[in-house]
């Protein structure tokens, strides 16, 4: 009995230590606004108003905040997507499936409806081949540059039991490719193009979504040699031994790497290109010249993270290249598959504006490129998007 | 407000804990006027709009218990619990039913305008105790309450006011006043909470996840396998939701000197329909029992009306899940197949082998739970369809891929679903040497663990990479 008295006593002041511990370092800890490896604003203190108070979200909005910031919150997730990696195997893990040497994206399950497919892959025809009339019109030339994604690319690396999207894929690029054919839009398919070389391991990043810089010179090669084949304009191609490949040394943050809270599993770098004889150029992005123009955003020393983001500095609205050269003008648009591409293709032409209609609000591309007439205009986009019209898939004023 | 949240773990309850006890215990209504006002603030934060209405329920039941004291004429008494029945069930049945009785009406050609309204949190619980306290003091089995602010504790006490259990007055009655919080009982209540609270986060959500996925998928894209890990699921997350916060409310309750009745019994492990409803919701079955269908003659009347009787409660049981016809459903198949056993095949099965019996239950209360979380009954028949092999595949991807992801899970549902823990402690109980020390220790010990994993899972819940990483 006395035992079960000192155990009652024990147990409970731990309980009550936990509790209040918690409590206090949750309510009193410095907040950071912002979760790295989340990439997001973390949950801010609920103001009090008397609509949010009716609407029962005043509670809501400090439950959000007290688990945005809840006390070892960081170290807690780590150490549960360790566990759930290393001791319960699981095969996937915060979204990530985990598989031979890869960090794949986790698909959910899905039943494939061929006729949506057909008439989504019609719409977006039509709104391609009205852009690229546009561009025909002054007499310039339009390419489309579909890429796999990272699920398409290494689809027989997934575990058989989940999701590769094979069926949809192969649904959607039928149906893309019989309707931009009908529509005469040129397409550049880089996933017939890599499967012909055999799928190289290195072309795409084992823990992200996009390619490795390699798979974005092979893609940059295929434009150039594409364009310069049909003839209307040639552009100067950067060969291999015009640049020189060099891999960072430090430890590249692919997306899926930070959804695993870095941890340890895929080593994995990247890399850039230094050109062997410079091109001067000046930048603009978003309307402000850069006083130190590069194609890269470099870490400051070899320790630091770099992920996907270091070339063109990610994602941006409007980027304008000029090399000042008698070349032809380039225009490219599309999501972040766009970015190692450019690094290259300003090069190969005298101005080189990018594009990204997810973040450029200005006015509608069609608009775009009657006001600026690119000679060539270029759209990259990835098996995923191909379909969607919103963001990048939407280009002419409604 | 839920008790598996940051606001409820880490800022009520240590508020409420040290407000409580630092009123000395003689000030008895000091420490339960302190307990009113935090259940009155833990209901406003659930939805503080719904707070006139159970002030309003507080205020007719202790109104119309007044009134059936003994010491009123007859007539004034079945006046009183007539008023505490029409206008407690009638704003239940406002709130709750109004939508889906238009709904049925519009069903049959009419274009009636549906009601939006929305369901207050734990009106169908807080309802049926403010009823049994009337019927109770009615029947002379308790002393109507003259301080409102001691029938406010009842209705309001917060460890059961959203999920139950459904305690009826005379269970507390007596504590309300006189209870002892002693250490022991406290000790006794938080290692039931942190139970509770562990089966809450490490098991019922994570078999929710299951079955939220599975059954909101066509159930022609189910192959055989994945239907029953939906199913099994489902099965498992109800029974661990549920009893998980009655863990909860019973812990809170000792934690505070309150005795609540126990609500589960290891319903799984039944031998049949009849067991596993002295197993499951005891409190709500009871209810029922005592004041529908008692009144209504019980068992000793004639075999039809028996029958009528038995229907009659279960499909009050079922719309009182919900207002939708699969709960209805779902009530009447319990209905049947109690009747059944009563009156078909319950003496065969009694003779029938103990696995026999076990898997035959199971598979009926595993259907009945597919009644349960379907939205429609063709959605229903669709999943039952694919249980059973209508759609073609034994098994695919998707049912492994569960089976994989979530093995732990999976393996601890079995092993919490049966009586181990009680068992161990039988076997422990009295005997000398270290078994003692296991016997005292270990319940707290675990408990603590589990406090630890299920503060992970409850942070880690949280952790929400922006879809910008789907790229």
């Amino acid at each position: 009995m006395k035992s079960k008295s000192f155990a009652d006593i024990v147990f409970v002041s731990v309980f009550m230590a936990f509790i209040l511990m918690v409590a206090a370092v949750t309510f009193f800890k410095p907040k950071h606004p912002s979760s790295y490896y989340e990439n997001r604003m973390l949950a801010q203190r609920p103001a009090l108003d008397m609509h949010a108070l009716a609407d029962d979200n005043y509670f809501d909005g400090w439950e959000k905040y007290f688990s945005d910031h809840a006390a070892g919150r960081e170290t807690l997730v780590r150490l549960y997507t360790k566990i759930n990696l290393n001791l319960l195997h699981r095969p996937v893990v915060n979204d990530v499936v985990v598989s031979e040497g890869m960090y794949l994206r986790y698909n959910e399950y899905e039943t494939v409806d061929t006729e949506k497919i057909g008439g989504q892959a019609k719409a977006m025809a039509r709104e391609i081949a009205a852009l690229k009339d546009v561009v025909a019109s002054y007499g310039g030339v339009f390419y489309y540059v579909a890429l796999p994604g990272q699920y398409t690319y290494f689809a027989e690396k997934h575990p058989w039991f989940l999701n590769n999207r094979e069926e949809y894929t192969k649904a959607e690029l039928e149906a893309f490719r019989s309707e931009f054919s009908a529509a005469g839009i040129p397409l550049i398919d880089m996933g017939e193009i890599f499967a012909a070389m055999g799928n190289p391991a290195g072309f795409y990043s084992a823990s992200d979504y996009h390619y490795t810089f390699s798979g974005a010179y092979e893609t940059y090669r295929n434009i150039i040699g594409r364009i310069n084949g049909d003839g209307a304009y040639t552009l100067p191609l950067l060969e291999e031994e015009d640049f020189t490949f060099i891999t960072l040394p430090n430890p590249y943050m692919g997306s899926r790497m930070r959804k695993l809270m870095n941890v340890p599993g895929i080593t994995e770098r990247t890399a850039i290109a230094v050109l062997n004889e410079p091109i001067p150029f000046t930048r603009t992005d978003n309307g402000s010249q850069r006083g130190n123009p590069s194609v890269y955003s470099l870490p400051n020393n070899q320790w630091e993270e770099v992920s996907y983001g270091i070339y063109m500095g990610g994602d941006m609205a409007e980027t304008v290249i000029d090399t000042g050269r008698e070349l032809p003008g380039v225009l490219i648009y599309g999501d972040s598959f766009t970015n190692p591409v450019e690094c290259f293709m300003y090069t190969s032409c005298g101005v080189m504006r990018s594009i990204d209609l997810r973040h450029y609000r200005d006015m509608p591309l069609s608009e775009y490129v009657e006001q600026y007439r690119p000679d060539i205009v270029i759209c990259i986009r990835d098996y995923e998007a191909l379909l969607a019209l919103d963001g990048n898939g939407k280009v002419m004023a409604d | 407000m839920v008790f598996s949240s940051m606001n409820f773990l880490f800022f009520f309850l240590p508020a409420l804990l040290v407000m409580y006890y630092l009123i000395p215990q003689r000030l008895r209504g000091g420490r339960n006027f302190v307990l009113l006002a935090f259940s009155f603030f833990f209901y406003g934060c659930g939805g503080p709009r719904f707070l006139i209405l159970i002030l309003a329920s507080i205020g007719i039941n202790y109104i119309c218990g007044l009134f059936v004291s003994q010491k009123y004429p007859l007539k004034t008494r079945k006046l009183a619990v007539a008023a505490a029945a029409i206008l407690g069930i009638g704003l239940l049945g406002w709130f709750k039913y109004s939508g889906f009785l238009v709904e049925s009406i519009n069903g049959f050609g009419a274009n009636l305008p549906v009601p939006q309204v929305i369901l207050p949190i734990g009106i169908s619980f807080y309802t049926f105790q403010g009823l049994s306290y009337v019927l109770d003091t009615y029947r002379g089995d308790t002393q109507p309450q003259k301080n409102i602010l001691k029938v406010a504790l009842y209705i309001l006490l917060f460890p059961q006011l959203i999920a139950g259990p459904i305690v009826r007055y005379v269970t507390i009655e007596a504590e309300i006043d006189t209870r002892q919080e002693t250490l022991r009982e406290f000790s006794d209540g938080a290692v039931r909470f942190l139970f509770g609270f562990a089966k809450k986060m490490l098991l019922a959500n994570a078999l929710g996840e299951i079955a939220d996925k599975l059954f909101n998928q066509p159930p022609d894209t189910l192959s055989l396998l994945t239907a029953w890990v939906g199913a099994l699921a489902y099965t498992g997350q109800i029974y661990f939701d549920f009893s998980a916060y009655s863990d909860m409310a019973l812990g809170l309750g000792k934690m505070f000197g309150f005795h609540f009745l126990e609500n589960f019994n290891y319903p799984y492990v039944s031998k049949s329909v009849t067991e596993f409803w002295r197993r499951w919701h005891i409190s709500l079955s009871t209810w029922f029992r005592d004041y529908l269908y008692i009144p209504l003659g019980g068992n000793r009347v004639s075999k039809g009306k028996h029958m009528r009787n038995i229907l009659i409660v279960w499909l009050l049981t079922g719309l009182w899940h919900g207002a939708a016809w699969n709960f209805v459903a779902w009530g009447m198949w319990f209905g049947i197949l109690l009747l059944g056993e009563k009156y078909v095949w319950g003496r065969q099965l009694e003779r029938a082998p103990e696995i026999l019996r076990h898997f035959y239950t199971m598979l009926l209360v595993i259907i009945s739970w597919v009644m349960f979380r379907s939205e429609t009954f063709t959605y229903t028949l669709g999943y039952l369809g694919a249980m059973f092999g209508l759609s073609g595949r034994l098994y695919d991807g998707q049912g492994v891929y569960y089976i994989l992801e979530y093995w732990p899970e999976l393996i601890f549902t079995v092993i919490a679903a049966m009586p181990l823990k009680h068992l161990a402690a039988q076997f422990l109980e009295g005997r000398d040497g270290p078994a003692v020390t296991l016997y005292v220790w270990g319940p707290k010990v675990l408990a603590l663990g589990l406090l630890a994993f299920s503060y992970m899972k409850l942070v880690t819940g949280s952790f929400n990479p922006f879809i910008y990483f789907r790229f």
